[in-house]
């Protein structure tokens, strides 16, 4: 299968179970999961992948054209979805992806029984024309982009002998190889400006499909007054603000992140 | 040196580690930070707080590290640091920025440790804040290098792809097209344009640009005070580093410079070779490309576009040759492809026709040739829209007296060539035209024109000749076929019909004659000369003439073809003619004939079927081989036969075989036996050739003694009573009928007629009468049929019927369809 390879996709859990896609976030890849999944395993399907240009996914099948907008990724989770006929879906989507799984969403919505965003912005960048609110101007974004220029000397340099010397935890000197040193940087800068500089807000009212907002505390990618928006602007979605800081629920309060999932479910 | 030798240091170690470790915290040489999982800060050194220029207070319990952050950074700590942290518990070397209290910023290198409490929830974070600025600048140095170093590799693809595309580029719109893509890849220019050197135009001609809409754009001659021009008659490489500079030099520049928002602008001369080497270089070109910001080029990026100049400069060298090669082949096809169209024309307005008809629209828009031929002249048009006649008019008179052709030049408002229409040394007339743009002017395209002009004059020429001759040879035809054939004699009557070829050929040799060589004695001839044209119809007067020299009473057939044998002796064109000649003795009624490689004639007696007489068949006039003698073939004819002789053309035709063509004529010759002889042979010509045919064809008709049988049709007029009775005492005086006699057939003929239109069609005005009369020896017969409604005998309209009664020994009514009167009166009572 195509997309077995492309977007190193695995399967795990109750094999009748219905399916639960996670999709990772910008920065990461599928490893970021692996707190939320054993929740799921049991009673579920979990279908893990990583986005093209992150983790384990094929890096040659990267084409500028295509994944110059969401659209081309969520593309790529309709071919995972189909190719391995998967009915009545679950889609557990961090930060990027849980827009990118309401596009999909929106194109397929027969094959979704729900979308689970994990801290969503349909648009980061303020919008002075409307007062739209995203938290940062078109300059921070530029600045960050330069940032990870520094950190990938940083990175490739610096960084891969210090995982590899953590020889008391090598699976997280694994974990840490596949998410960034096997991430082409030149991609990584492509995913940061589209991730950062899409705008999908008129998608949000075209969704059909029941949704559910988990919204950090005091997230500074994506604020409470974002997520709130996600919300209010999209039919049929469920708000959840949770207790957990930053930006990674998944990461930082696993049980929570569960707990919310759960009791929407 | 020995170990007890070594100075004690321990006394010099030992003041440090006296240290207060609080003091050492506070003071380390970097800076520590130690915080909640969610980054609250709960304590924080001195050294962290000198660089940035917080107060303590400031940031424990209030601020989180992340919020130290610029804003592109604390994205970065989101999505990278933070997931980091928590999946291996610590992170090394992250370069942040932190925003100090001033605002003002310190690059830093961050290692983080993330503490965990029982059951492994994260309980702190420890963190190490190093000073960065100088590690940092070098990074910078190193990313702006390896940019340097990407753009250097970048501009080389770049440049190696344009010398390949150059190389597969055969014209100069295809290197002008390569080229001007070459500057935004390769030096990220902001617009490019192309111009090239028209030398015979003495113009920079504006070719290609990536934004047309940037800079003065366009044409400009060589000599123009602007930039381009300028540094194309210098012929290197002129950078314009800024508007200053720009305005110092070429002002040109600087207006358009400041009007499209450009700051350094480059000027690329196009050049065979390097501008160093000042012998055999030629500027073909310039590349002008500009950048929307002031531009420093580098020694290396300098070097490359040199080189690129050349490249092009190579390319366009190259593509100049291909081009007038092309062009060269191009011109010659044109020129054999115009005399072969011309040549499938023979006549002077088909040929004028064709000629501008060639030129329009390949090599031109619009085009006319004018002729001095006849008194209005010739003239074809094709093409438009026309130019101003007036202005036409007058180049036309300048191009014809100076015998010189007048080009159309750029300033011109004509815009039309005139070309001067000569052959063998006279004008004919001119040839006018309006060139596609891109054709005017050039040396080479004169050359051709002039090419052109002499091809078609001598073309047009010839078809005036041609014109000429065939009008000579119609006309000497016409008067040779038009002369007198002997008529009025009640003993013969001869019908001719000549039907020139339906295409527009020149004429043919075909002839016919018949003249009287003694009162008694009557002369046929039907003949055919070789070849067409004039020739062939001199040729064809002078064998006629000599047929009548020949012909007397003595000679015969036979010797008489004899002697056309010696006179083609003297006159080969005669050579290989076909001739049928043929003499009647009228009183005797005995027909003579030879057939030289002729046709057979057809005969069609009173009794019998009509056939071919195939005897007295000799070999063409003047054929050496074999027996030279000429034979011939004597025939005895009853009174009222007739004898068809014809041409080649009557019987021979594409779609069917010539056996075919004989048993067609033989058949339609015997039906129309009946027919009167008028018309005749021209009614078997249309019948047996049509309208549309390949060749000439000739007949002549000849009929011995009166007809036998009269047949007429008419139409339910009064009037053709008329007619039929002229006819018909014309008939009946032929065949010596009495005066008695005549008048009472007249009578009731004439009668019977008047009853079938008067009363039979009296509601049918298109109604028509069959009348036939035959003769015997001793009685005439005529019978009249309708196929009206008439009234017979006993009727109340009874004058016409008694008078037809009273003239006529036998009258029989038969009404079936229609009316048939058979009427019968005997000869000679009178005698």
């Amino acid at each position: 299968m195509i997309t077995t390879q492309r977007n190193a996709v695995t399967m795990s859990g109750r094999e009748s179970g219905q399916p639960m896609l996670f999709a990772h976030g910008y920065g990461c890849d599928q490893n970021m999961w692996r707190q939320v999944t054993p929740a799921f395993a049991g009673t579920h399907r979990i279908v893990l992948f990583d986005h093209v240009g992150n983790g384990k996914s094929d890096l040659s099948a990267y084409d500028d054209a295509k994944y110059s907008t969401l659209d081309g990724y969520a593309t790529d989770i309709l071919e995972i979805v189909t190719e391995h006929d998967l009915r009545d879906v679950l889609l557990v989507g961090h930060s990027v992806s849980s827009i990118i799984g309401l596009l999909a969403a929106v194109r397929e919505p027969e094959r979704f029984a729900g979308v689970v965003m994990i801290g969503p912005s349909p648009r980061y960048i303020d919008d002075e024309a409307d007062g739209y609110v995203g938290g940062f101007a078109r300059a921070d974004i530029e600045q960050m982009l330069t940032s990870l220029d520094s950190n990938y000397l940083g990175w490739s340099s610096a960084m891969a002998p210090v995982i590899m010397g953590n020889a008391d935890r090598p699976e997280l000197g694994e974990e840490l190889t596949n998410s960034f040193c096997r991430t082409d940087p030149a991609i990584a800068k492509k995913f940061a400006r589209v991730t950062f500089l899409s705008d999908n807000r008129a998608d949000l009212p075209r969704m059909r499909v029941p949704s559910l907002v988990l919204q950090c505390s005091d997230d500074v990618i994506a604020p409470n007054a974002v997520g709130e928006y996600v919300h209010k602007h999209t039919p049929q979605s469920s708000f959840t603000a949770l207790n957990a800081t930053g930006h990674c629920p998944n990461l930082s309060a696993p049980q929570e992140t569960v707990d919310a999932i759960k009791s929407w479910l | 040196m020995s170990e007890s030798d070594r100075p004690d240091v321990t006394q010099e170690l030992r003041l440090p580690w006296d240290d207060d470790p609080e003091d050492l915290y506070e003071h380390a040489p970097c800076g520590y930070l130690t915080t909640l999982p969610d980054g609250t800060v709960v304590r924080v050194n001195q050294t962290f707080l000198s660089w940035t220029g917080y107060e303590r207070a400031a940031l424990v319990g209030h601020r989180r590290f992340r919020d130290l952050l610029t804003p592109g950074c604390q994205i970065y700590h989101e999505t990278h640091y933070a997931p980091l942290l928590t999946m291996q518990s610590e992170v090394h070397e992250i370069a942040l920025d932190v925003v100090c209290a001033d605002g003002s910023r310190v690059p830093v290198l961050v290692n983080s440790v993330l503490e965990r409490g029982v059951g492994g929830a994260p309980r702190v974070i420890r963190t190490t804040v190093f000073n960065a600025t100088e590690r940092r600048s070098y990074e910078g140095e190193l990313l702006a290098a390896r940019s340097t170093a990407e753009a250097a590799e970048k501009r080389v693809q770049v440049l190696q792809q344009i010398v390949a595309d150059l190389a597969a580029a055969p014209t100069e719109a295809e290197v002008a097209e390569a080229v001007v893509r070459a500057p935004e890849p390769a030096f990220q220019a902001t617009s490019t344009s192309i111009y090239l050197v028209d030398a015979e135009r003495d113009q920079l001609v504006a070719v290609a640009s990536t934004d047309p809409t940037t800079g003065n754009w366009d044409d400009m001659p060589r000599s123009s005070r602007r930039a381009v021009a300028e540094v194309a008659r210098r012929g290197d490489l002129h950078v314009v580093h800024d508007l200053a500079e720009a305005a110092a030099h070429f002002p040109d520049l600087a207006e358009s410079m400041a009007r499209s928002g450009r700051r350094t602008v480059v000027l690329l001369p196009l050049t065979t070779g390097p501008a160093e080497d000042q012998s055999g270089v030629s500027v073909l070109g310039v590349l002008a490309f500009s950048f929307a910001e002031e531009r420093e080029l580098t020694d290396g990026e300098l070097r490359v576009i040199r080189l690129l100049g050349q490249q092009t400069g190579q390319a366009l060298d190259r593509a100049r040759l291909y081009d007038d090669a092309r062009r060269r082949e191009e011109r010659a096809d044109f020129l054999a492809g115009t005399t072969r169209a011309l040549d499938e024309e023979h006549r002077l307005l088909q040929r004028s026709r064709r000629l501008v008809e060639r030129m329009v629209p390949e090599i031109a828009d619009w085009a006319t040739v004018r002729l001095h031929v006849g008194p209005a002249g010739l003239r074809e048009d094709a093409g438009g829209p026309a130019p101003d006649e007036d202005l036409l008019a007058a180049r036309i008179a300048e191009a014809t007296r100076s015998v010189t052709p007048v080009y159309a030049t750029d300033s011109d408002r004509l815009g039309c060539t005139v070309l001067p229409l000569t052959a063998r040394g006279k004008v004919l007339g001119t040839l006018s035209l309006r060139m596609a743009a891109d054709r005017r002017g050039a040396e080479a395209e004169r050359a051709f024109l002039v090419a052109l002009a002499g091809r078609a004059g001598l073309a047009l020429e010839n078809a005036r000749l041609y014109e000429q001759e065939r009008a000579i040879a119609r006309s000497l035809q016409r008067s040779l076929l038009a002369a007198d054939v002997p008529s009025g004699d009640p003993r013969f009557a001869v019908e001719s019909h000549y039907q020139p070829a339906g295409q527009d050929l020149e004429v043919g040799g075909d002839w016919f004659d018949a003249f009287l060589i003694t009162p008694n004695r009557l002369a046929v001839v039907v003949g055919d000369v070789v070849g067409r044209g004039l020739e062939a119809a001199s040729t064809m007067g002078q064998l006629r003439s000599a047929i009548r020299a020949l012909a007397n009473a003595s000679n015969g057939p036979a010797r008489l073809l004899e002697g056309l044998d010696r006179f083609c002796q003297r006159v080969e064109s005669a050579r290989m003619a076909t001739v049928v000649y043929a003499e009647v003795d009228l009183d005797a009624c005995e027909l003579v004939y030879a057939c030289a490689g002729h046709l057979p004639p057809l005969l069609h007696q009173p009794a019998g079927p009509a056939e071919f007489l195939l005897q007295g068949r000799s070999g063409p006039i003047g054929t050496r081989a074999g027996d030279r003698r000429r034979t011939e073939q004597r025939l005895r004819l009853t009174p009222g036969s007739r004898l068809l002789f014809y041409t080649d053309g009557l019987v021979e035709r594409r779609d069917r075989p010539l056996d075919s063509g004989f048993e067609v004529l033989n058949r339609e010759f015997s039906r129309l036996r009946g027919a009167p002889l008028k018309g005749l042979p021209a009614a078997l010509a249309d019948t047996m050739v049509g309208r549309e045919h390949g060749d000439d064809v000739c007949l002549l008709c000849l009929t011995l003694g009166a007809e036998e049988r009269l047949e007429r049709t008419l139409g339910a007029d009064p009037l053709q009573i008329a007619l039929l009775r002229s006819d018909m005492r014309a008939w009946l005086t032929g065949h010596g009928v009495d005066a008695d006699c005549m008048d009472a057939v007249l009578l009731g003929c004439s009668e019977a007629v008047a009853n079938s239109i008067e009363h039979g069609y009296r509601e049918d005005p298109f109604g028509v009468v069959d009348v036939s009369a035959t003769i015997t020896d001793d009685a005439v017969e005529v019978r009249v049929a309708d196929r009206g409604t008439w009234r017979g005998p006993g009727h109340s309209r009874g004058r016409g019927l008694r008078l037809i009664e009273e003239s006529m020994d036998e009258v029989l009514f038969d009404r079936g369809d229609g009316t048939t009167v058979t009427m019968r009166r005997h000869r000679g009572e009178a005698e």
